[in-house]
């Protein structure tokens, strides 16, 4: 798994699981998500599991950050750290 | 066919409020249990179009709020499972009393669903039930968590023991906790409502059961969006099974 790949899976799942009306490459690597796609607490919540079970990560309170969803760069990178993907 | 009127069900500590959606037909009653909160709050209009949509086809259906949430009196903080099921329990009485019918439907949204598998009826309808309640909890907890620090970005200890603001005692969590959900109704229809139809893990070991109709909507999750969501599928689905079982 590449750091592209990572980026395509995200925003299939965000398109998927946010049962956006877009398709997932009208989502740029840099869009504001919370503006953008108004994300507010129940989306931000499935973004989270999302992940977790996208790529088998646990999202733990201790690393919490709203700011790990601000764009689609911002959770690959940390996708990349939790599976220490280059 | 006439509109929804309120009613007042007995109940073992103070009468419940109800909505019944009155049809000509006597051999099945319907009632409606709805879940907690915010999940309450969200398919309260939802909860309003199925009944009568099957009202429409002549059939009875009733919708009621819990003791101590909506419109029947009491406090929130003074109920249990044990208690919720009771109330399940009157309203189906009151509905079978009321309506002549000879046969009861349940429907029940998710832990209404939970709380419906505890309760007899002839023919049940869980949509997107809480099979592991535990891991509800956990995502309960995992969620207020998420939504105290949008609110408070400083928030460090936000409160756990809540569904939405209302207060879990611990009884109640460890009630909760130790709840064996187990679909032992002849007659039920178990709707998956998920951004996939792919059959969650919580859901695979009903699919195959006896007595139990799986069906898996690609729907958005209505009980916890604040938008407007098409909810006609889950409505037509659920119509059609319970005319089918007349």
């Amino acid at each position: 798994m590449n750091g592209e790949n990572i980026k395509e899976k995200i925003k299939d799942m965000i398109v998927e699981r946010l049962f956006l009306d877009a398709a997932p490459e009208d989502i740029g690597d840099e869009d504001p998500l919370a503006e953008k796609y108004e994300i507010d607490s129940v989306r931000l919540f499935e973004m989270v599991i999302g992940i977790e079970e996208l790529f088998g990560v646990i999202i733990d309170e201790a690393e919490f950050d709203i700011g790990l969803f601000k764009n689609v760069n911002s959770i690959a990178e940390y996708v990349r750290s939790k599976k220490d993907i280059a | 066919m006439a509109g929804p009127e309120s009613v007042s069900i007995p109940s073992p500590r103070e009468p419940l409020f109800g909505m019944l959606h009155p049809a000509e037909c006597g051999s099945l009653a319907v009632v409606m249990c709805p879940p907690l909160a915010e999940e309450k709050k969200t398919s309260y209009r939802m909860f309003y179009e199925q009944a009568e949509a099957i009202a429409a086809k002549g059939i009875s259906v009733l919708r009621f709020d819990y003791f101590g949430t909506g419109d029947s009196p009491g406090g929130f903080e003074e109920n249990s499972l044990d208690t919720w099921s009771d109330d399940i329990r009157a309203a189906s009485e009151f509905m079978l009393s009321e309506t002549g019918a000879e046969k009861l439907c349940l429907i029940g949204l998710r832990l209404g669903g939970t709380l419906a598998l505890t309760c007899r009826c002839d023919h049940l309808v869980l949509w997107q039930p809480m099979m592991d309640v535990k891991a509800y909890l956990k995502a309960n907890a995992q969620r207020q968590y998420i939504r105290h620090r949008l609110i408070d970005s400083d928030s460090e200890g936000a409160p756990r023991m809540e569904i939405d603001g209302y207060p879990l005692s611990e009884g109640l969590i460890r009630s909760m906790e130790e709840m064996k959900p187990v679909i032992d109704h002849r007659d039920c229809l178990l709707v998956q409502i998920s951004y996939t139809e792919k059959v969650s893990a919580e859901y695979l070991p009903y699919r195959e059961q006896s007595g139990v109709e799986f069906k898996a909507l690609r729907m958005e999750p209505f009980w916890s969006r604040i938008g407007r969501v098409d909810t006609n599928p889950l409505i037509n689905l659920t119509t059609d099974w319970i005319r089918d079982h007349l």
